[in-house]
């Protein structure tokens, strides 16, 4: 899992009852707007996230209705466990350059 | 001018508008192609006409990397675009880390890069903090 990735669940995940735009992803993930649609994307692909557009009249407020994302309920126990694996993988440090004995 | 007027927010210029449908036409035709031009340009509105066209070419520089992640959801997008946008420049090109010395559950130390989370491969082994090497010594 990227490190971008791994940014966007996060943010994601610290506002799991709230529903977030592509922007405002953004924003909380720290990285530039337009790399988030990609990896929303993938997750609304694979079932971590879910998508919808935007519950409004837009006569009334003005713009167009915004797409909105959050965590699959169904699927946030397997994205903790998918950020916390990759947290794994990068906290262990390598030691396989380390010679051996025997070697 | 009565309450109930809406509000009307900064529409998108003519530019950052047609960047997004040339990103757009990038992406797999149909439905999917229209939601999204419509996702992107919802983004555009009540933001300077600066951001728009920023947004729009950051956007239009994403398309083939989302219309690779709309076509194959399993492939990690690891393109060299998401790549160099992933890392600070000078952790990119291994010229500067910010380290910070951490320490694991079972109590190990260990450096890590506090802005792109490179972990520091001569720390502690190997080296010693003038940089010497003790391995073997």
């Amino acid at each position: 899992m990227t490190i971008p990735t791994q940014f966007v669940l996060r943010a994601l995940l610290s506002n799991i009852d709230r529903e977030l735009y592509g922007v405002e992803i953004g924003a909380a993930a720290g990285l530039p707007s337009g790399t988030v649609h990609p990896i929303l994307a993938r997750l609304e692909g694979l079932g971590w996230v879910t998508s919808r557009w935007e519950d409004i009249d837009p006569s009334v407020a003005g713009r167009p209705a915004r797409r909105y994302y959050k965590i699959d309920p169904q699927g946030a126990d397997a994205v903790r466990n998918a950020l916390a694996t990759a947290y794994q993988a990068r906290r262990a440090p390598s030691t396989s350059w380390v010679p051996q004995p025997g070697q | 001018m009565t309450d109930r007027e809406p509000q009307k927010l900064l529409s998108p210029a003519l530019v950052p508008s047609l960047l997004i449908t040339l990103g757009g036409r990038v992406l797999p035709g149909g439905s999917r192609r229209d939601r999204y031009r419509q996702e992107f340009l919802s983004e555009l509105y009540g933001v300077s006409r600066g951001r728009q066209t920023v947004h729009a070419f950051q956007i239009l520089a994403s398309s083939w990397s989302l219309r690779s992640a709309t076509r194959y959801p399993q492939r990690e997008g690891n393109t060299m675009l998401s790549i160099l946008r992933s890392k600070p420049p000078l952790c990119l090109l291994n010229i500067r880390h910010d380290w910070q010395t951490q320490s694991s559950p079972d109590g190990e130390r260990y450096q890590r890069c506090s802005k792109c989370g490179k972990d520091r491969m001569d720390y502690p082994w190997g080296t010693d903090p003038k940089g010497r090497n003790t391995i073997g010594a």
